[in-house]
């Protein structure tokens, strides 16, 4: 019988071990026993528990002004690393399981070259890693004989294969994606305390991703579409996405809407037509009940729907959001990406061949220009205004149909965007790339616009069906670059490996970690005030502004240039006139009477539509004069670029029997200036000269036509010119490259090429104007010519020679 | 521009058309250029545009338009829409003369030309030149060098004033 509660030390010793031996069930006080890991694991997190007695921030999460300045969390420092393990034996290692996780560190957001894959010098092997010895023949019980069950190899490769898809994104499904990196101008401290606007010349990388609309994933690029222009920006305070638009307004100005309006864009629901498209009954007929889309419908009808580049297009953030600063104050922002290389688009006769004979223009174009090292470079502009100057604003700045003039605003430029790396796996990067509008970081905020509302909810929630479960952020192209830390646990496909046993907060048996980062750190929403007033009660309704329907459409319109305007008209015309049914053109047209009746009567003519159908009722009657109805910023002529040729492509016809000599000068000039100027021959191959060296055809007429691009160059040479004139795919090309209003340089001979063809006689006083973007030269002047021509094809387009129907 | 066939009343008076597009096509482009080149005078542009419109309005009244409404008795209506659009057009030229110099004024009645004349020209193109050209009794290679003719002597009326 004991004489004492006070036990000996070898036996408390003992009993510190065997308590520390089992996870159920232990005495009421615990001791280490020297040497002994159990023991003093048990120990520690007694003393680290106790050293939490209660949660001293629990007081301050009540009341209005701590929600402003959350506290961080507590915690106590573990005595050592053991109390937050989750197990003893992490200390036993090996090539699998490696050591134990490294303190305060998420392994998951190292660069991509953590699951990089090169098998240069490898076997081939299962997903197993075992090698494979044959990969020609499934396992059969004689060569002639059954395959068998038990064939693993064969089922293993099968069953990948039969799983390679996955669903396609709803909207933006066929898109093509970029990595490079931001770089600030300078601090933006008065506006933003957002990190990648920390200090001039910080950098930060991206993402990008450009995209259309309406097409499934493997459809044309040239559709008349909005592009995606969606920036993840991998910030040391974690992701930012920039879900913008090559357009700055949209269809609609609510989310309720999205899916009326993606169900009627998309091909028809009974025959899965038109692909690619919006020139269609559905559409038509919900747009023109909506409209408030007759903003954006001019957008889309405008050449900024066929962009000549991704690189080529301005980008746009579309609503109002926030920038806050780190004393809390925040302000109203608009985001612009403005290209460097200008805005220049397609015209739509050339869309639509591109996208039979290049489906993947865009894609090309962009892959080729970051191979050929001319990176695509954006500038990044801000328009910043207050509340008070909004709230004077003829228009609602929560209103997604609505730009802000930049004659109001004006843009501040704050950093560039250079796009310097293609993926390396389309899969593993473009299509598993998720961006989401919630993707924000501190110095960034939402505005209250309904539209933005709805996408705050709906890109987390189509990722999480798309991508296969909750932790698509830990697909290696969505990690951050931050640490991530959390209790977000489990769901398919997880791959971080937590230690410890503490998934929840607050705890103290993690020493109190993850704490919560509390306002000097972490996000902090914007506390905006709502209006005090009736109205400001829980309401299924717009603000009364958002009726103008009509103001900033034709704002844009009479801010087009006279050819910008035709090209506006004739997409109506076109999309219409595919439009089966009459009421629904005459209904568009009645709309367009309310923003331009110039442009409505032009349409209803190029439909015979005759009369004029009476203008739709306005929902406003009588809305706030316009600050700005001019805006020349709205044209694409406004950013013509740097007028470089890089990324351009130029074709060189040849034939056997060409001058060589001349157009080997002008392909040498062409290519000093980064223009990719191609041969494109009656067959491709090398082809006898007229004056000497062979020259190598890399394309045919054939397999490259005339549309794909942007300029032509035509040889002299009587034998070669004699032999393209017979070949009809010539006169095509040429008829293309004139009609698209490209620049033609025809050397020597080859004038009668374009006789042939059917140059109008018409063109001659134009001609000597000397702006036509036709040039003749003998071939002993191809120098001269040269320079006049690599001016000419920075001039984008010739459009003066543009008639409606065309000459040619 | 290499030369391979004559020109017939219709081109020529086509020609018109497109050297005028092309003027106010370059007229837009300085227009909305930013930097170094929206230094660079457009009014002489817009000028131009107003010469070539002026000799072209006086040949097209005084000697195609009646030839085709003689040798086409169905063209009268056309006819007259066209002479129609071209006073709206010289209303708009008198405009741009008083105007002087370039600016935004300037900017609006140069495209607000642009608009009228494309009109114009559709017309033309798409209803009355392929009556001239179907009529039997129209001799427009004939007709083209009387346009020629009055085009230079009217060209520097309009240049010598």
């Amino acid at each position: 019988m004991p004489r004492s509660t006070k036990t000996p030390v070898p036996a408390k010793r003992a009993a510190a071990k065997a308590a520390a031996r089992n996870t159920d069930s232990g005495p009421s006080q615990l001791s280490a026993a020297l040497s002994d890991a159990a023991s003093n694991k048990m120990a520690q997190v007694q003393d680290m528990v106790a050293a939490m007695p209660d949660n001293p921030t629990k007081p301050l999460e009540h009341g209005f002004a701590n929600g402003l300045k959350p506290p961080q969390g507590a915690g106590v420092p573990p005595a050592s690393r053991l109390p937050t393990g989750s197990t003893l034996s992490e200390e036993n290692r090996s090539t699998k399981t490696g050591s134990a996780a490294a303190e305060g560190v998420n392994a998951t957001i190292d660069t991509l070259d953590r699951v990089r894959v090169d098998a240069g010098g490898r076997v081939l092997t299962t997903n197993q890693g075992v090698p494979v010895a044959d990969n020609q023949n499934s396992l059969k019980y004689g060569v002639r004989g059954p395959a068998l069950l038990e064939d693993f190899i064969l089922r293993e490769k099968l069953t990948h294969f039969d799983h390679e898809r996955i669903p396609e994104r709803i909207v933006h499904a066929r898109g093509s994606g970029a990595h490079g990196f931001f770089e600030s101008y300078e601090a933006l401290p008065d506006i933003t305390r957002a990190a990648p606007f920390q200090a001039a010349g910080k950098v930060t990388p991206v993402f990008v991703r450009f995209s259309t609309v309406q097409g499934e994933r493997g459809s044309k690029d040239t559709a008349r579409d909005v592009r995606g222009f969606a920036v993840k920006f991998y910030t040391d305070e974690g992701n930012w996405d920039l879900v913008g638009n090559n357009m700055p307004v949209f269809f609609i100005q609510d989310a309720m809407k999205f899916p009326d309006l993606v169900h009627a864009v998309k091909p028809e629901p009974h025959h899965q037509m038109p692909q690619a498209a919006s020139a269609h009954d559905t559409f038509w007929d919900f747009v023109s009940l909506m409209p408030e889309s007759t903003h954006m419908l001019m957008w889309v009808m405008s050449d900024r729907a066929i962009p000549r580049s991704f690189a080529t297009m301005q980008g746009f953030g579309v609503h109002t959001f926030r920038m806050v600063n780190a004393a809390g104050e925040s302000v109203f922002v608009k985001f612009h990406w403005t290209p460097k290389a200008g805005t220049h688009s397609l015209v739509w006769d050339e869309a639509v061949k591109i996208s039979g004979a290049d489906p993947d223009f865009h894609r090309r174009d962009l892959w080729e220009r970051i191979e050929a090292g001319h990176y695509p470079e954006y500038e990044l502009g801000l328009q910043v205004f207050t509340e008070e100057q909004a709230e004077q604003f003829s228009f609602d700045i929560l209103d997604a149909t609505k730009i802000v003039p930049e004659e109001l605003v004006p843009v501040r430029p704050v950093g560039r965007m250079v796009l310097n790396r293609n993926p390396d796996n389309f899969f593993a990067e473009t299509e598993q790339v998720a961006f989401c509008t919630a993707h924000i970081v501190p110095g960034l905020d939402f505005s209250n616009d309904p539209l933005l509302a709805g996408r705050i909810h709906s890109y987390v929630d189509t990722q999480i069906s798309r991508l296969g479960g909750p932790n698509f952020h830990e697909i290696p192209i969505n990690a951050p670059v931050a640490q991530v830390h959390n209790n977000q646990r489990d769901g398919m496909h997880r791959q971080a490996i937590h230690r410890g046993r503490v998934s929840y907060e607050p705890n103290s048996l993690s020493g109190g970690c993850p704490f919560q980062a509390g306002a000097v750190q972490g996000f902090v929403s914007v506390p905006a005030r709502i209006e005090a007033r009736e109205e400001q009660g829980k309401v299924r309704a717009k603000p009364e502004k958002f009726a103008d329907h009509y103001t900033q459409a034709r704002l844009f319109f009479e801010s087009q240039t006279p050819v910008e305007q035709d090209h506006i008209a004739n997409a109506f015309r076109f999309e219409l006139s595919k439009v089966t049914v009459p009421a629904i053109r005459e209904r568009t047209v009645a709309m367009l009477r309310n923003a331009s009746e110039v442009l409505a009567k032009k349409v209803a003519t190029g439909l015979g539509i005759d009369p004029l159908p009476d203008p739709l009722p306005r929902a406003l009657a009588d809305p706030a004069p316009p600050e700005v109805t001019k805006s020349p910023a709205l044209s694409l002529l406004a950013r013509p670029g740097d007028g470089s040729l890089k990324g351009r492509k130029v074709a060189l016809l040849v034939a056997p029997g060409v001058h060589g000599a001349s157009l080997s000068t002008v392909q040498e000039a062409v290519v000093a200036q980064g223009a990719v100027a191609r041969l494109v021959g009656t067959r491709i191959g090398r082809m006898p000269t007229a004056d000497g060296d062979a020259l190598d055809a890399d394309a045919s007429l054939e397999n490259e036509p005339g549309f794909l691009f942007d300029a032509l160059v035509l040889p002299d040479g009587d034998e070669g010119v004699a032999a393209l004139a017979q070949d009809g795919h010539t006169m095509e090309f040429i008829k293309d490259q004139f009609r698209h209003c490209k620049t033609i340089l025809a050397l020597g001979a080859s004038h009668r090429l374009l006789a042939q063809a059917g140059l109008p006689l018409s063109m001659d006083k134009s001609h000597a104007l000397g702006t036509t973007g036709l040039l003749f030269a003998d071939a002993g002047a191809a120098a001269a010519a040269a320079a006049e021509f690599i001016a000419g094809v920075a001039r984008h387009r010739h459009f003066g020679r543009e008639m409606d129907p065309p000459l040619l | 521009m290499p030369e391979h066939h004559a020109k017939d009343a219709c081109d020529l008076l086509d020609a018109d058309h497109l050297a005028v597009k092309h003027l106010f096509v370059e007229y837009a482009r300085l227009a909305h250029a930013p930097g170094a080149e929206a230094g660079r005078d457009r009014g002489a542009i817009a000028l131009r545009i107003c010469d070539e419109l002026t000799v072209h309005a006086q040949i097209e009244e005084e000697i195609f338009y009646p030839a085709v409404r003689e040798a086409v008795p169905g063209a009268a209506d056309v006819v007259a829409e066209a002479e129609q659009e071209h006073g709206q057009a010289k209303a708009l030229i008198a405009r741009i003369r008083d105007a002087g110099s370039a600016g935004p004024a300037m900017d609006q009645l140069v495209a607000d030309l642009a608009r009228a004349i494309e009109d114009h020209v559709k017309v033309e193109r798409d209803e009355l030149f392929p009556k001239a050209r179907a009529a039997p009794g129209l001799d427009l290679a004939a007709l083209a060098q009387r346009l020629a003719q009055g085009q230079q002597s009217a060209m520097e009326a309009t240049t010598e004033a």
